[in-house]
């Protein structure tokens, strides 16, 4: 049993929240606040669910090279292979990635009702400098660590005795941090230290942005829904959850601390990061706007034989809401450096595309143990040419392994191993393009010129050309207690 | 039921058809001039693509409705009722000028505002409060007709307003006011226009403040006595050029500064409110302090809160030398 791998380095989406390698839209456990609430309905008595996953991602990149004038590919300058990677473990509060807390009962087999603590969007990564100390990644990104912890009712009604239906009404409470660099000399206009021509990802020209939430933030709402139908040894199961609501899926996430450090050809600064006197740090709050997707799940499971069965799972992740990052900062009226030599807003391209989750499992179940195989195959919700290691996402398979033990009367304890291998993706013409935003200058910000398009959607930021790489190891632990 | 079920929560994901492009970066406008011949520091002219060319069109925070005259706005046309239309905002006087923003599908009225400022500055339309309100909104208004003003709109603000007092801004809070109903000529047909305006008090002409002055105390009881100036309630609007107030409203001032009602210079007042000039004393006022409105019954005012401020503010200039008076002596 196991809770397998998530959407690390790649969009917001956690694709086996609660998933201990038996659960989808047609499990009658606690998951199915998440997966399917209708499912509650098939829930016999009190349970309550403890989980956690121990998790390990590696990327690389390998960057094509770059013009130094211009910032376009390929060139004469060339980057070492950058590496990356987040260990994710459960034991923090609020419970981050890897943790999966429920209670609820079934009533009578007319109700079933639940209160889940999950985090159904995560990703995380940080990016490590090269031996020579590049940083290859920096102007997509040098780390990130963004959660939304869900709080959620899960209710379900049986209509009949084939038939139920759920509803999970919830809260998403963000929290982030984000760290980029942007490039201020890319504009072409005289950069941070007054002197132009200093070229494309000129560390001399590079602004760090260190963006972080701070304590709770104000949720956003959802709802998922769905019906559970059964008839014989067939178990039908689909769910559909929605964005967040009220803001056209939009999440606005208060960056309360925010730094900014200056680039290093800048005149000096006013001192204010974080309590030290120094020169070349500003200190502020943003604001990181995004948005989140809406999701179908469906699943059906056939009960071969009194012990074996077998299930198949689609996840459509509606992940093309996912167009871009907004990010405004704001500093004390006493600097006249933000909105000027560094810019207070800076758009971080996505432009995700749906995806598609397909899983095939089957399933052994004794009186007292059960095993569980699953293959996971799931589509891109990155196009190759927007991919940048803030986004590394490709074709990806999944096998795991996931066993559940009865250890006492009441308590059953599983455990599982999913390792997942991204096909390497190659980019080939990267979407973004520094000239743009030179470009787009020199046409007055024109929004009939593709370059000033480029320039609002946040893809007139240096090349992300290049190889990557991703595989992960999840090795998970639920316990379920059951009455 | 089983069929509505999923299409409640499809529907809770759409939104309004109307399309709103925009980067964050600024949009340069133009200004009317504050009266007939003045500087041109008065109303915000943005610069919208017509069939007729590029029109000056009002960037107004007071005006209640979004308007674009669909045959012009030269003097003969005759005003239609509401359509679905598109704002295109360039950068320039030329056709050719960089877009800078545009809003598609928008529900505008077919109607022209006043001339602003002069009777030569006819505006084909107006941005109002209530397309405005989609935005956080940023203006640059220089002091001098020589630099450019300029907006910017943006999703939100980066910080919250404690925040930003922190950080040395100046954050009003207000509640937007100014809901109306409008009927067609025939009076059939009824639309709502929401809240729009940002509503301030206001206190006009205190006496002058220094923290060099003799400390000035009062007890609880007469912090509204020992306040100076005039209060108002102003309605923020950047489609103005001079302050406007009404002829009570300036009586009042008026007696408060020791003037004549007829003080100042007589002209013709042009606002996107009226296709007609308004007659006008053109004064000069000394002061002007705006404050965050409030419906606190127990509020005594804007001037009796800056009378209270600036005895904080002498305080705080002053209490190296002596010793702080108690609360009571500031007055709260």
């Amino acid at each position: 049993m196991f809770l397998a791998s998530r959407a690390l380095a790649g969009p917001l989406d956690d694709a086996h929240v609660g998933d201990t390698g038996f659960s989808g839209p047609t499990t009658g456990d606690l998951t199915a606040v998440y997966w399917n609430p209708a499912a509650l309905g098939l829930l016999q008595g009190p349970q309550i669910m403890i989980g956690g996953a121990l998790q390990m991602t590696s990327v690389s990149v390998a960057r094509t090279s770059i013009d130094p004038a211009t910032g376009a590919s390929p060139g004469t300058t060339t980057f070492p292979t950058a590496s990356g990677g987040a260990n994710m473990q459960p034991f923090r509060w609020p419970p981050g990635p890897g943790g999966f807390f429920a209670v609820g009962a079934g009533v009578g087999r007319r109700f079933g009702i639940a209160l889940a603590m999950y985090d159904p969007y995560s990703s995380k990564l940080t990016m490590n400098g090269a031996a020579d100390g590049q940083e290859p990644t920096r102007y997509h990104l040098v780390s990130m660590d963004l959660q939304h912890i869900a709080t959620a009712i899960g209710l379900a009604v049986h209509v009949s005795d084939s038939i139920q239906f759920g509803v999970t009404p919830g809260l998403l409470f963000p929290t982030a941090h984000l760290v980029f660099d942007e490039d201020t000399a890319l504009s072409g206009s005289p950069n941070a230290s007054g002197n132009p021509g200093m070229g494309v990802e000129n560390p001399a020209s590079a602004a760090r942005y260190d963006l972080a939430s701070h304590g709770i933030v104000v949720p956003s709402y959802f709802i998922t829904g769905g019906i559970h139908y059964s008839v014989g040894r067939l178990s039908v199961g689909i769910a559909y959850t929605s964005a967040p609501l009220g803001t056209g899926g939009a999440v606005t996430v208060p960056m309360d601390n925010t730094q900014i450090g200056l680039p290093s050809g800048l005149p000096a600064g006013p001192g204010l990061c974080a309590g030290a006197t120094t020169s070349t740090c500003l200190l502020g709050q943003g604001q990181m706007i995004y948005r989140l997707p809406s999701m179908y799940n469906a699943g059906v499971t056939w009960q071969a034989t009194k012990t074996w069965s077998a299930t198949g799972i689609v996840r459509w992740v509606r992940n093309s809401a996912q167009n871009n990052i907004t990010i405004l900062v704001v500093g004390p009226t006493s600097q006249n450096i933000l909105g000027s030599s560094v810019p207070n807003q800076v758009v971080l391209y996505r432009g995700f595309s749906d995806s598609f989750d397909l899983r095939g499992r089957v399933v052994y179940a004794a009186k007292n143990f059960r095993l569980g195989g699953t293959l996971r195959l799931e589509t891109s919700a990155v196009p190759a040419s927007h991919v940048n290691a803030a986004a590394i996402d490709g074709l990806k398979l999944e096998p795991s392994l996931a066993a559940e033990v009865r250890v006492w009367r009441e308590i059953r304890v599983s455990a599982g191993y999913a390792f997942t291998w991204m096909f390497p993706v190659s980019t080939g013409a990267s979407v973004f393009d520094p000239t743009a935003a030179s470009t787009c200058a020199q046409a007055g910000g024109d929004l009939n010129n593709p370059a000033c398009q480029a320039r609002m959607n946040g893809q007139a930021r240096p090349s992300a050309a290049g190889d990557y790489h991703l595989w992960r190891q999840t090795l998970s632990v639920l316990t379920t207690f059951g009455f | 039921m089983r069929r509505c079920a999923p299409l409640l929560l499809f529907l809770a994901s759409c939104g309004s058809d109307q399309s709103l492009e925009y980067d964050l970066y600024p949009i340069q406008l133009a200004r009317a001039p504050i009266q007939p011949g003045g500087d041109a520091i008065g109303g915000l002219l943005a610069k919208v693509n017509t069939p007729a060319g590029v029109q000056p069109l009002l960037v107004d925070t007071a005006f209640p409705l979004n308007s674009l005259g669909r045959q012009g706005c030269s003097g003969s046309e005759v005003s239609g009722w509401t359509y679905t239309g598109n704002i295109d905002l360039l950068d320039g006087w030329n056709p050719a000028a960089p877009l800078r923003a545009s809003f598609d599908d928008v529900g505008l009225f077919d109607i022209c505002p006043g001339p602003v400022g002069d009777p030569s500055v006819q505006p084909a339309g107006v941005v109002g409060g209530s397309l405005l309100a989609s935005f956080s909104v940023g203006l640059t208004l220089p002091q001098s007709p020589n630099e450019p003003a300029s907006m910017t709109l943006w999703p939100s603000f980066p910080a919250t307003d404690d925040q930003l007092d922190q950080d040395g801004w100046v954050a009003l809070r207000f509640n937007l006011r100014g809901s109306a109903s409008v009927v067609q000529g025939n009076g059939e047909t009824l639309l709502t226009l929401p809240n729009s305006r940002a509503v301030l008090a206001a206190c006009v002409a205190p006496r002058a403040f220094s923290t060099t002055d003799p400390q000035e105390t009062c007890a609880l009881s007469e912090v509204a006595v020992k306040s100076s100036g005039e209060n108002l309630l102003l309605a923020l609007g950047t489609g103005e050029g001079p302050l406007v107030l009404s002829q009570s409203a300036w009586v009042r001032i008026a007696n408060q500064m020791g003037l004549s009602p007829d003080a100042g210079t007589a002209g013709d007042l042009y606002t996107p409110f009226s296709t007609t000039p308004t007659p006008a004393q053109f004064v000069f006022l000394p002061r002007l302090a705006l404050l965050q409105g409030t419906t606190d019954t127990a509020w005594t005012g804007a001037c009796a809160e800056l009378a209270s401020a600036r005895r904080i503010e002498w305080v705080l200039a002053n209490q190296s030398n002596q010793a702080s008076p108690n609360a009571s002596q500031i007055g709260g």
